[in-house]
């Protein structure tokens, strides 16, 4: 798993309930804008993420209606589990090579 | 005299406070004409040059015409010269030197034939480069029309979509699959409205849009690798 994808899916852990459009997700995972796309059709095609349309008129609002992702409740287990194991290997890293500091930040 | 007085200060300071009002409003007033003064020099600008490729369309056109009766008149002596080829063959009294004589009207009624035509050919070639040209400068012209009869208040509200972004996003969008593309066509559109609203948008959506269009391939693969999945896991 890349260190963008664990950024992504702590951003998501945060509230697990919370629904996010792409740009909250982005601004959460402290990921540059528009770097995502591939990340969540990943998760969401692997059954870790849902996602649904906004539930506005365009035409009403004057703009396009948003996409909002959350975890499904399977995936946050397995996110959880995912980012549990990747932080042992991390640790386990750091126990090796002292001077190693991890990439991404909780 | 005291209460004069204070009432007198007050209206001076009231007087200076507008007086800082109105110059500041004819200043905004003044940017916004020269904008305007910019935008309708820039219009003229393409204008002049509309009018000046529609003129050397039409000029190209007369010229296009003239060569075409040239060449139609041309294509016409050579029928004639073979006509008279073919009769004197047909009637047997071709002589060496009548024939000599024919066949040679015919080459040079050919060769004349062969330069209109490429006359004709090289006139029409410019014809249509003067008619691409025309063509593209109207559809500046236009374009730049249309983003100055939108209405004011889409400047105040100040959502403005880049246009160079749009064309990342629909370059970028060519690269999902065919079924993905109006679900993330919409999506993205929505994350440039998102971005139009903050301050420095035009950059920071064409910044966003570059970036989204460097991660289309990937999306595509993660796109395939997902159908594929689901394509294993349902058979």
């Amino acid at each position: 798993m890349t260190l963008q994808t664990q950024a992504v899916l702590r951003a998501l852990l945060v509230k697990p309930a919370e629904e996010l459009y792409g740009l909250q997700i982005c601004s959460m995972a402290e990921l540059p804008s528009g770097t995502i796309h591939p990340i969540l059709a990943r998760l969401e095609s692997a059954g870790w993420l849902e996602s649904r349309w906004e539930t506005v008129d365009p035409s009403e609002q004057g703009r396009p209606r948003r996409r909002y992702y959350r975890l499904s409740p399977d995936g946050s287990e397995r996110a959880r589990l995912a980012l549990a194991a990747a932080s042992a290997k991390r640790s386990m890293l750091r126990a090796l090579n002292p001077g190693l500091t991890g990439g991404a930040t909780a | 005299v005291k209460f004069a007085r204070r009432n007198s200060e007050s209206e001076t300071l009231d007087a200076r406070s507008r007086g800082a009002h109105l110059v500041r409003d004819l200043a905004l007033a003044r940017d916004i004409a020269r904008a305007h003064a910019a935008a309708l020099a820039s219009d003229l600008g393409r204008a002049r040059s509309l009018t000046k490729n529609v003129t050397l369309t039409a000029a190209g056109s007369r010229n296009l015409i003239r060569t075409a009766h040239s060449f139609a008149v041309d294509i016409g002596h050579l029928y004639f010269s073979a006509r008279r080829l073919d009769q004197a063959v047909a009637d047997g009294a071709l002589s060496l030197d009548y024939s000599r004589a024919l066949t040679r009207q015919l080459v040079i009624d050919m060769s004349l034939a062969a330069q209109r035509a490429c006359g004709f050919a090289y006139d029409t070639s410019e014809l249509v480069g003067c008619l691409h040209a025309a063509g593209k400068n109207a559809e500046a012209l236009v374009l730049t029309l249309d983003e100055q009869a939108s209405p004011v208040e889409s400047a105040v509200v100040a959502v403005r979509v880049s246009k160079p972004a749009r064309w990342v996003m629909t370059l970028a969008l060519r690269a999902l699959p065919v079924m993905e593309r109006s679900r993330y066509a919409e999506e993205w559109r929505s994350e440039l409205w998102d971005l139009a609203e903050g301050p420095g948008s035009q950059r920071r959506q064409v910044i966003h849009a570059l970036r989204t269009m460097a991660c289309a391939v990937p999306q595509r693969s993660s796109i395939r690798q997902g159908r594929r999945r689901a394509a294993a896991g349902g058979g």
